[in-house]
């Protein structure tokens, strides 16, 4: 830690705030379907993967705060949604089982290539964290195969809403894979595989494999950036959901709860 | 003791043979009888074992009870999971709230066990609820409108919960028995969550302070009609005779009152009930009725403040999604003919 130099530094925050943003919402959209998905045994499955993403939220969090930012409540309870760095499409309320089945497993795809990359880095507090959180990515990953696939091969109707699912997020997909501003710290840190352009590719072999093993329509490229939630660019839906996420704790912030 | 087993055994051997030779009156009312002497010995009944149908019918609807109250149970504290103040109580209530659902979905594979002779399963256990065939805890229908609340549903329903089901443990069906373990250690978990949030309350500010008083003055009294009435019902009864429950309503609601009143005062809280005091010579509480008319209208009508709005969330999951269930039986379905081997 000590002998990280300033740039080092604030290349690691670059890298490390917009994974902790991306796990943070998509807990906290999880954790909204408790008790209210298709069965008593996917809410014991998805509730689970809920907290483990909040937990490598808090992990990123945390190691944030070892670089200096504020701690990783503070992080969580008192930034405005211009501080954000979350992908705009993980911000979506959520809509039917479908929908969040279709969000999940393309963001889970990308969370799995990106854990991998992490793996590449010369900051071992990183990779440490790293390493055990793969471990219950890999387990997120099947969950949500396995449910698209289910989807995609169960009735007439649970195909129909997972393709109406895929072509609603796909067209609000593109800053998932991207960086706010240049892409210069990928150099710094020796991490060139997460650049956009490579996990864009990676990404999309592996969505074409899939979409054509379940000969779903394939929806096309994903579109450039429009709002780019890495610059702090997010919709009325991360407001909303911050001012739900923050109304206890801005009863009294300087009170511990 | 081992004696008296083995001539039990001997006679339901025997018992067994003359009823598969056929005749049932005279059979049925002599196993009843053996059935009602392992009971009284202190022996515990396995899900295979024979059982009288009162029996059963008194299990089912017991433990179908106790499994919906804990899915219904989820939904006021739910609510709070995304307005949780801090990560570490996020991440606790979230655990909590999936540790209830854990609980409902166990006991209601007991009570889908117990319902196979009536061909009724999962989606008829839970149809119920939706069509107000099976009841769910009285404090489950009340509003939890602050963060209080959802500290205060752990401290208190969870607290009441441990009382009744610590009495449970030693229920004569055994598979309920052995279940309850389980759930009545992470029960004293959630009440340990809960109380955490309350002290932390007490000690803050005013604000935090007047929440979490106003939170008990709202669930004490649900709290009283949680263990239900002095006299017991029918049902209460037989179950008390069957071992299935061990303890009076009125022993149980004692024990929390006696458990309480000091964890409530020593918070620097009141409790909302001014006839509330303790024989010095019996040590038996005093205390207000609750409204029994209304908490009983309630819980047999479906018309407590947010009893609606709670099956409807539930009618949400269960009904609303029937299709997402039948999609994934149909695609496993096929999935299990496509790797059927060519015959």
């Amino acid at each position: 830690m000590e002998n990280l130099g300033e740039s080092e530094t604030r290349a690691l925050i670059q890298l490390i705030k917009p994974i902790a943003d991306d796990e943070w919402i998509v807990g906290h959209r999880g954790s909204e379907w408790l008790a209210l998905t298709p069965d008593l045994e996917e809410d014991l499955a998805f509730s689970s993967i809920s907290q483990d993403e909040m937990g490598h939220a808090q992990f990123y969090y945390e190691l944030l705060h070892s670089l200096g930012l504020p701690s990783a409540d503070e992080l969580v309870y008192l930034r405005p949604a211009s501080d954000w760095t979350n992908a705009h499409v993980l911000e979506t309320p959520n809509r039917d089982w479908a929908h969040t089945v279709a969000l999940r497993y393309l963001y889970e795809v990308l969370d799995d290539i990106r854990h991998e990359a992490l793996l590449g880095s010369w900051y071992q507090p990183l990779t440490d964290g790293v390493r055990k959180i793969r471990m219950e990515e890999k387990y997120h990953l099947q969950h949500f195969t396995t449910g698209f696939q289910l989807l995609a091969t169960g009735t007439e109707l649970s195909r129909q809403r997972l393709i109406e699912g895929i072509a609603d997020i796909w067209p609000r997909l593109s800053d998932l894979f991207a960086w706010g501003g240049s892409e210069e710290f990928l150099e710094k840190l020796g991490l060139p595989n997460l650049a956009q352009s490579q996990l864009k590719h990676s990404w999309t072999i592996r969505m074409e494999k899939t979409f054509h093993d379940l000969e779903l329509p394939w929806p096309g490229p994903v579109p450039g950036v429009k709002v780019n939630g890495r610059n702090g660019e997010h919709t009325q839906d991360l407001s909303d959901l911050l001012d739900v996420m923050t109304e206890v704790h801005q009863i009294d912030v300087s009170s511990p709860w | 003791m081992i004696f008296f087993k083995q001539a039990i055994a001997l006679r339901n051997f025997c018992l067994c043979n003359r009823v598969t030779e056929g005749g049932h009156s005279v059979e049925e009312t002599e196993r009843t009888q053996i059935f009602m002497e392992r009971i009284n010995a202190g022996e515990k009944i396995e899900a295979n074992d024979w059982m009288p149908d009162e029996y059963r019918n008194l299990l089912i609807k017991q433990i179908h009870m106790h499994g919906i109250s804990e899915i219904m149970g989820a939904y006021p504290e739910k609510e709070w999971v995304p307005k949780a103040p801090s990560i570490r109580r996020k991440l606790a209530l979230n655990a909590k709230v999936q540790d209830e659902i854990g609980h409902g979905q166990m006991l209601l594979r007991l009570a889908e066990d117990l319902s196979r002779p009536y061909g009724r399963g999962r989606e008829e256990l839970m149809d119920d609820v939706l069509d107000g065939r099976v009841k769910f805890h009285n404090v489950f229908h009340m509003e939890a409108p602050t963060w209080a609340d959802a500290g205060v549903i752990g401290f208190l329903v969870d607290g009441g919960a441990i009382i009744t089901q610590a009495m449970l443990l030693d229920s004569s069906y055994a598979p309920y028995a052995r279940m309850l373990k389980r759930i009545v250690a992470e029960e004293s978990f959630h009440m340990q969550h809960g109380e955490a949030v309350v002290l932390a309350l007490a000690e803050g500010s005013q604000a935090q302070r007047d929440m979490l008083q106003g939170a008990i003055n709202r669930w004490w009294e649900p709290m009283m009609f949680f263990f239900g009435p002095v006299q017991m019902g029918k049902g209460a009864q037989r179950m008390m005779e069957y071992k299935i429950r061990t303890k009076s309503n009125e022993e149980l609601r004692q024990k929390f009152i006696n458990r309480y009143v000091p964890r409530i005062t020593s918070l620097g809280m009141t409790i909302p009930d001014p006839e509330l005091r303790q024989d010095p010579d019996t040590k038996e509480w005093h205390y207000s009725q609750p409204d029994w008319e209304r908490y009983n209208e309630m819980v047999h009508l479906n018309s407590g403040p947010m009893s609606q709005a709670r099956i409807a969330m539930r009618r949400q999951a269960h009904e609303g999604q029937r299709w997402v269930r039948e999609a994934m039986n149909k695609a496993s379905e096929r999935q299990v003919s496509e790797h059927q081997p060519a015959i």
